[in-house]
């Protein structure tokens, strides 16, 4: 039998989320992911990084960490001194989560059948899951550049569903 | 006739103290249980003493800046609170009652809310050591008959270890 000896994703893939990360932090894009959440903490220079994002699937939590902080830093060197913590996550975890409540859905029956309208999801942001495409958002606010382009594509289309995420104490 | 073990007068309140105490308690229960091989009945006591360490230091660090007594009742208002501090420190939801995640995560972030910061390998760390074990543990466990793998009880003592170990840096 052939040896075959595979690298780990420390020294492959790794650098390739990287680079990928700090393109999106140099030139954001208007639109699908990485969806790159910067939330200040308290009245400080502080701020949380939370990267929703499905190619860190088979990425351990610590090395998406990793991967975030190298981005930040390659973008600006001292950005680790303002970020206590770093958080990949994919869409299925984020939405198990509660992290995305809000969705975009398609109003019209069988509109998802056209591949028009689901490439424009997709383009998106919108993610195959096993509910069905996807398109979630943290807040309404969030979505509401999505949804104008969407409706002004397909009027009528689309609304807005805010799912209630009830956390017991 | 000794008062009852479930009257609150003989278990008290939750005081960091007493947390502090009982998470020394269910770590060497689930040192004896793994040893026996009651992997899940390990994990679950694992989980309970990683969980106290997280919230003694939140609930010590706390009491600590707004100058009160040490001794002070953790109550469901002052746990109700704390959690509801989320938003303002920076994260995405609330922590729920037995969430170590995030609760880690509302530790790291009060601190630094108060400019207070762990060193950021410390900060990575303690999130790290949450996220492992959250998603080994969870206070449900106990309705279940499941049968963890070996690694799956390694990996839960190793974090609720190293909250202990590192428990005074926290």
């Amino acid at each position: 039998m052939p040896v075959i000896k595979r690298k780990p994703l420390e020294t492959t893939g790794r650098e390739e989320l990287v680079e990928q990360l700090f393109g999106e932090l140099r030139v954001p894009s208007e639109k699908g992911q990485p969806l790159i959440l910067e939330q200040p903490v308290g009245e400080t220079e502080n701020f949380n990084v939370y990267v929703i994002w499905d190619r860190w699937a088979g990425v351990p939590h610590s090395l998406r960490a990793r991967i975030i902080l190298d981005a930040y830093r390659r973008f600006d060197e001292t950005s680790e001194q303002k970020i206590p913590i770093a958080s990949g996550i994919t869409t299925s975890e984020a939405i198990v989560e509660g992290l995305l409540p809000v969705k975009i859905v398609c109003l019209v029956p069988g509109a998802l059948m056209d591949d028009e309208v689901r490439n424009a999801m997709i383009e998106e942001g919108a993610m195959e899951s096993a509910g069905g495409l996807q398109l979630r958002f943290p807040t309404l606010e969030d979505g509401k550049a999505t949804f104008q382009r969407l409706e002004t594509r397909f009027p009528g289309n689309f609304g807005f569903v805010e799912e209630r995420f009830v956390s017991a104490d | 006739m000794p008062i009852l073990l479930a009257d609150p007068r003989r278990t008290g309140t939750d005081t960091v103290p007493i947390l502090e105490r009982a998470a020394d308690q269910r770590s060497a229960e689930a040192d004896i249980l793994r040893t026996a091989g009651h992997g899940l009945a390990a994990i679950y006591l694992y989980g309970y003493s990683a969980e106290m360490r997280i919230k003694a230091a939140y609930f010590r660090f706390d009491l600590r800046t707004q100058g009160l007594d040490p001794q002070s009742v953790i109550d469901h208002p002052r746990r109700s609170s704390a959690a509801g501090q989320f938003a303002m420190l920076g994260l995405l939801r609330r922590p729920g009652p037995h969430d170590v995640f995030g609760w880690a995560q509302l530790l790291v972030a009060k601190r630094a809310s108060l400019s207070m910061r762990y060193a950021p390998a410390m900060e990575r760390e303690v999130v790290n050591q949450a996220k492992l074990l959250a998603d080994r543990w969870i206070e449900t466990l106990r309705y279940r008959p499941n049968t963890p793998y070996g690694h799956e009880v390694r990996i839960v003592r190793e974090s609720a270890a190293w909250f202990g170990l590192n428990y005074p840096r926290l």
